[in-house]
């Protein structure tokens, strides 16, 4: 159920990212709905590990099917992403909301400097680092931050949906 | 006497007469009211449906003059032969500029076919799947195409950048190059058909120890409002990588 669920979500999202949210551009920065939505995923209480992983491998791919940049590329991204995370997790008691904060500012540097390399020294495209970094990496991390409450509310309700038990 | 006594009697009536016309008036216009507000909530409704209308006539109306215009241009270059495609998505990654056409291999897209709308060259089809293509836009930062400028002949490449802007480059000095100047590709490389319009020459950097100057170019697209876009379906992009000398060959 949480894997359907998961497929279901995260392809509305990138349909929503791909459709509309890309459209919308602050500076030249867009918001990552997926990452948005596994990083909230992966904060969830209560969730098994294999949960965490189908929903992180499945944005992955769904993202590097549409996107110029191969798919390996977001994979490696986002279970790097969601492996830290995780394990920061388990060291810290009850603060997902904080987590998810600082997890996704950290996570939009981590991941638009990994594209930015790799389009940089594999394509060879000439990207300015100081325009990358002003015009993209942090509009990005603005706009996702953005997002990031709503996001995690509906991840949070969905969660506690398909684990009821985990409240009490 | 009987006038004495209807006196009182007809000053009666009339005071019951004007209270019964007082309290028959005050009943039917409260009819009258409450038909009015049904009849108010009715017309409301019908104002609201009828706006609607009007903002789904007027969205057709512009989606119709849309059309006309790629219509037009097909049209007016008969020798082409184009796919009409509507734009479905753009690429989630914002460091390239590439968006997503609801045609595909299975209605004739082929990688390496021009894109572009009444205005001018929107861009190259990059990947195809059977009802999907991507497509590279001119604008993109690893988009470049060979160009000259309509009047001078200037030739050069254009070239995209991560804010959007289009830079016009390698442009020899000795070539006159002006703002104003209609940029149109050149043909050279056979990746596009000459004579696609690009935009227009805005500002010209020339230094004079330089080896080539560059200008800025206005793009003939708005690349934020693509909606429709033709596929030139006939043209076949010539490969050329095979006769680039390789390093140590």
């Amino acid at each position: 159920m949480s894997a359907i669920i998961g497929l279901a979500y995260l392809s509305v999202g990138m349909m929503l990212q791909t459709a509309i949210l890309s459209r919308i551009p602050l500076i030249n920065g867009t918001v990552d709905l997926i990452l948005i939505v596994l990083i909230a995923w992966a904060l969830q209480d209560g969730l098994d590990e294999w949960e965490v992983w189908v929903w992180t491998l499945v944005g992955a791919v769904l993202l590097g099917f549409v996107s110029k940049a191969p798919w390996p590329l977001y994979v490696i991204s986002y279970v790097i992403i969601i492996l830290l995370l995780r394990q920061v997790q388990k060291k810290v008691w009850k603060a997902s909301v904080l987590l998810l904060f600082l997890g996704i500012a950290l996570a939009t540097l981590f991941q638009q400097s990994l594209f930015y390399g790799f389009y940089r020294f594999v394509y060879t495209v000439p990207l300015p680092l100081n325009e990358s970094f002003l015009y993209i990496i942090v509009p990005s991390m603005v706009l996702n931050l953005l997002f990031a409450f709503p996001v995690y509310l509906v991840i949070k309700d969905t969660a506690e949906w398909l684990h009821p038990q985990e409240d009490v | 006497m009987l006038g004495g006594a209807t006196g009182p009697l007809v000053s009666l009536q009339s005071w019951v007469s004007s209270r019964f016309v007082r309290i028959y008036t005050f009943v039917t216009a409260s009819s009258d009211v409450i038909g009015l507000v049904q009849q108010n909530e009715a017309l409301e409704l019908e104002v609201a449906n009828l706006q609607k209308q009007v903002i789904e006539m007027e969205e057709d109306l512009r989606e119709a003059q849309l059309y006309y215009a790629l219509l037009d241009f097909a049209r007016s270059k008969p020798d082409n032969q184009y796919i009409a495609a509507l734009v479905i998505g753009k690429d989630p990654s914002p460091f390239m500029n590439y968006v997503i056409l609801d045609h595909g291999s299975s209605d004739g897209v082929r990688m390496g076919m021009p894109v572009i709308t009444e205005k001018g060259l929107v861009g190259r089809v990059d990947a195809v799947t059977a009802n999907a293509a991507r497509v590279q836009l001119v604008n993109s930062p690893d988009f470049a195409v060979n160009v000259q400028t309509q009047n001078t002949n200037a030739e050069g490449v254009v070239t995209g950048s991560i804010t959007g802007a289009l830079v016009m480059d390698m442009v020899i000095q000795t070539m006159t190059l002006q703002p104003g100047d209609l940029v149109l590709t050149s043909g050279l490389g056979g990746n596009f058909p000459s004579n696609l319009l690009i935009g227009e020459v805005r500002t010209v950097t020339r230094q004079e120890n330089a080896l080539f100057q560059s200008a800025s170019v206005q793009s003939a697209v708005d690349f934020r409002q693509l909606e429709v876009v033709l596929i030139i379906r006939n043209f076949q992009p010539v490969e050329i990588d095979p006769l680039i000398p390789q390093e140590g060959s």
